[in-house]
C-alpha cells in the first residue's frame, strides 16, 4: 500500500485582518508518487493552499491541521515550491548561482553540486551556460530556471503554481517528462493550474478550489487541450483607408551590442488593428513591446509610433500597457485608485472616474475588491486590475504582454470580450503577446510570429 | 503573571525595527546639523521616527523603546551638551506618544489625531529645555520664555512631522508589510502553535 506523504485533515485559514476564511475545510491525501491538479476561479485561493503546504502563510486564524509536517514526516526542505511569479523567488545573479544557492544551504559538497546543477538544467531545457545572468531570462525562462532549482533539491512533494501560465509548449512538455519521471521516483506533485488539459495524461487526482474556499473533486477528468492550434488569422475590413499607427523598417535589437535577439523585422500596423505576437519563451516577444514603447533603443533600423520614434513621453496618455509581471505596475493604496490613476493623471476628479472605473470594475467581477489593496490579490486579479487600469482612459494603442497569465477560462472570455468590444468601438488598436495560441488568436487580423532570431508576418 | 513589559511578544523583526527608528532619529540629529537659528527643528525627524516606530510595531512601550535607545545612543555619542539629561529629549515625547497610541486606537491614519498626540508630545520640550536652563541658572523669566519659544516651534515642527505618518502607513498596509493583529486577537494562531 502506498504511504500518504502528505494529509491535511480540515484546514481553515483567514488572512490577517481578513474575516472570510480564503480556505474551508480542507480535506486532501496525497500519496508517494501521486499527481495532483488543483484547478479554481482566479482568485480562490490555489496559491493560498500551496503556501499553506510549504507553511509559508503569514500568521492568520487558522483551524485544522497538515499533519504530515506536524508529526515531523516532512521537513520544510522536503517541500519544494515554485510560485506563480518567478521573480519572487529569485535569489542570485546567474543561472549556476540560482540553483546552487538550495545546495549550499543543505550543506551538499561542491564535487557533487555541479552534477545535480547540471542535471536540473538539462531536464527543464534551459539551455544557457550556468555564468549566465538571471535578469537577461524572459519570464517563462525564469520559471523554468526556479523548477530547475527545486529539482536540484530533491524535494519529496513538488508544489508547481500554473506552470501553464508561464511554460510554452515545449516547456510544457519538458516538465511533464520530468513530473513522470518524479512520480516513478515517489515523488508527490501538486500543480495549481487553470489549463490542466496540458497535463491531463499525469495527472491521478483532479480537484476544485470552489469559490467558496472548498476542496471538492472534479466534475470530470480535464480534456487533453491542443497546444498550437494553427489557425490563420482573419483580417477584418477596416473602415475607409486606415492610417499606419505603427511601422518598423529592418529593425533588429541586439543583446550585449553584438549578439542579435532578432533582426530584419518589418511590419506595419494601422489603426484599429489587432495584431497577436507569438513566440517561444525567451524568443524576444516582451523586447519587442518594449522597443514599441521607446524602452529600448534599436541597434539597426527603424521604428514609428504614432508617426515618430517612440517614448515614454512621447506616448503618454496614447498608449495602455500591461506587463507580463504586473506587480511591476501597481502601485496605489487600493484598487479602486489603481484603476483610477491614469485618470487622474489626466485631471480628471474622483467624482468623474468614478463611472468609469466602477463600470470597468462590475465587467471584471470586482466590484467587492475596490476598497481592497490591490498588492494583495492573486496574480490574476492583479492582471485584472492593470488591465483595467491601461484600458480607463481609452488610449489609442493597447499593448498586453501575456493578458492571460493567471486567469481562468471564464475571466478570460470575460476579457477577451471586454478588449474586442473596446477595440471595436474606439477603433483601438491591440497588441497582444502570448505563448500559446489560445482563444485571442481567432480575434488576431494579424500574428506576428517571433521565432529563430526572425519576426513573420502572417495576415 | 505577565511581566509590565511582556519583552516576549517583540519579534525579532520588530525589535531591529524599533533599533532602526532610534538609529535614524540619532543619525538624523547628527548628520543634519542644520544652523537654521529656528529653535525645535529637529522635532520634525524625532516626532515622526517615534510615531512610525509606535505605529508599525503594536507593542505598548515601542515609541518609549525607541526613545531611550535613542537617548542612550546621544548620550554615548556625546551629542549635545546635555550628559545624561539628553534623555529628557527623547523619552518625553515618546511616552507621550504611546500614551496617545493606548487612548485613541488607528490613530495613525488620521491626520487629526496624529496632529494631535505629535503637538502634545513636541511640546514635552518645554519641560526638557525650562529643566536644563533651570540647572544653568537662567533668570526664571528669560527661562520661561525661551522654554516656551522653544516648545511652541518644537510642536510646530512635531506636527508636521506628524503628517508623513497616515501616507506611509497606508502604503506599508497596502504592501501588507505590517498589519499583523499583533496580541489584541485571541483567534489569531500562529503557524505551528498549538490551539489552546
Amino acid at each position: 500500500m502506498t504511504q500518504p506523504v502528505l494529509k491535511i485533515e480540515k484546514y481553515s485559514y483567514a488572512y490577517p485582518g481578513s474575516r472570510d476564511a480564503v480556505l474551508k475545510d480542507i480535506q486532501l491525501v496525497i500519496n508517494a508518487g501521486e499527481c495532483l491538479c488543483i484547478t479554481g476561479p482566479t482568485g480562490s485561493g490555489k496559491s493560498t493552499l500551496l503556501l499553506a503546504i510549504k507553511d509559508l502563510l503569514p500568521d492568520g486564524r487558522l483551524s485544522g491541521e497538515i499533519l504530515s509536517r506536524k508529526t515531523g514526516q516532512l521537513r520544510g526542505s522536503d517541500i519544494g515550491i515554485v510560485l506563480q511569479n518567478p521573480e519572487t523567488q529569485l535569489l542570485a545573479n546567474t543561472i549556476g548561482s540560482e540553483i546552487a544557492f538550495g545546495l549550499e544551504n543543505r550543506c551538499v559538497s561542491p564535487d557533487r553540486m555541479e552534477s545535480r546543477i547540471r542535471g536540473a538544467v538539462s531536464a527543464v531545457g534551459l539551455d544557457f551556460p550556468l555564468d549566465f545572468p538571471v535578469l537577461k531570462l524572459s519570464m517563462g525562462q525564469k520559471y523554468r530556471l526556479i523548477v530547475a532549482s527545486i529539482l536540484a533539491m530533491s524535494p519529496r512533494i513538488l508544489l508547481l503554481d500554473e506552470p501553464g501560465a508561464q511554460l510554452d509548449p515545449p516547456g510544457i512538455q519538458k516538465l511533464k517528462h520530468v513530473i513522470s519521471d518524479l512520480k516513478n521516483q515517489g515523488v508527490a506533485v501538486v500543480i495549481c493550474e487553470h489549463h490542466p488539459g496540458y497535463f491531463s495524461d499525469i495527472i491521478d487526482i483532479h480537484r476544485v478550489l470552489a469559490e467558496d474556499g472548498t476542496l471538492r473533486p472534479a466534475a470530470d477528468t480535464p480534456e487533453i487541450q491542443p497546444m498550437a492550434e494553427h489557425s490563420p488569422p482573419k483580417a477584418r475590413e477596416l473602415q475607409g483607408n486606415p492610417e499606419s499607427l505603427l511601422k518598423a523598417v529592418n529593425l533588429c535589437v541586439t543583446e550585449n551590442e553584438s549578439l542579435p535577439i532578432w533582426s530584419s523585422a518589418n511590419f506595419t500596423i494601422e489603426k484599429g488593428r489587432r495584431v497577436g505576437v507569438y513566440g517561444d519563451n525567451g524568443t524576444g516577444k516582451t523586447t519587442l513591446l518594449r522597443c514599441m514603447t521607446g524602452n529600448i533603443t534599436p541597434a539597426k533600423g527603424t521604428i514609428s509610433v504614432f508617426g515618430k520614434a517612440p517614448s515614454p513621453k512621447w506616448l503618454r496618455h496614447k498608449i495602455g500597457c500591461l506587463f507580463q509581471n504586473p506587480q511591476k505596475q501597481i502601485f496605489e493604496n487600493t484598487v479602486f485608485d489603481e484603476i483610477a490613476f491614469p485618470l487622474k493623471r489626466m485631471g480628471f476628479s474622483r467624482s468623474q472616474a468614478e463611472g468609469e472605473v466602477n463600470r470597468l470594475l462590475r465587467f471584471m467581477e470586482m466590484e467587492h475588491l475596490g476598497s481592497h489593496s490591490p498588492h494583495k490579490l492573486s496574480f490574476g486579479q492583479k492582471h485584472l486590475v492593470v488591465l483595467a487600469s491601461a484600458l480607463v482612459h481609452h488610449p489609442s494603442l493597447l499593448i498586453l504582454d501575456d493578458p492571460f497569465a493567471g486567469l481562468d477560462f471564464r475571466r478570460r472570455k470575460t476579457v477577451q470580450d471586454l478588449l474586442m468590444s473596446v477595440s471595436e468601438e474606439k477603433n483601438m488598436t491591440l497588441i497582444w503577446t502570448g505563448h500559446h495560441l489560445d482563444g485571442l488568436q481567432k480575434h488576431a487580423d494579424r500574428v506576428l510570429e517571433v521565432s529563430g532570431g526572425g519576426i513573420a508576418s502572417r495576415e | 503573571m505577565k511581566s509590565l513589559f511582556n519583552l516576549n511578544r517583540l519579534s525579532l523583526k520588530e525589535s531591529l525595527f524599533i533599533g532602526f527608528c532610534a538609529v535614524f532619529i540619532v543619525l538624523l540629529r547628527a548628520g543634519l546639523r542644520l544652523h537654521l537659528g529656528i529653535p525645535g527643528h529637529s522635532m520634525l525627524f524625532t516626532v515622526f521616527f517615534l510615531m512610525l516606530a509606535r505605529a508599525c510595531v503594536p507593542y505598548r512601550f515601542s515609541a518609549s523603546f525607541t526613545g531611550l535607545i535613542a537617548g542612550i545612543m546621544a548620550v554615548v555619542l556625546g551629542l549635545g551638551k546635555g550628559g545624561p539629561l539628553i534623555l529628557l529629549k527623547f523619552l518625553p515625547p515618546a511616552i507621550v506618544i504611546d500614551i496617545g497610541a493606548m487612548l485613541i486606537p488607528a490613530w495613525h491614519n488620521r491626520y487629526l489625531f496624529c496632529i494631535l498626540i505629535a503637538a502634545l508630545a513636541a511640546s514635552t520640550k518645554f519641560i526638557n529645555t525650562y529643566f536644563v536652563d533651570y540647572l544653568i541658572g537662567m533668570d526664571p523669566t528669560v527661562n520661561l520664555q525661551h522654554a516656551f519659544i522653544g516648545s511652541v516651534s518644537g510642536t510646530l515642527f512635531g506636527m508636521a512631522g506628524s503628517l508623513f505618518v497616515p501616507p506611509i502607513m497606508g502604503k506599508l498596509n497596502a504592501h501588507g508589510i505590517i498589519g499583523r493583529h499583533f496580541g489584541d486577537n485571541p483567534e489569531v494562531r500562529r503557524h505551528g502553535e498549538e490551539k489552546t
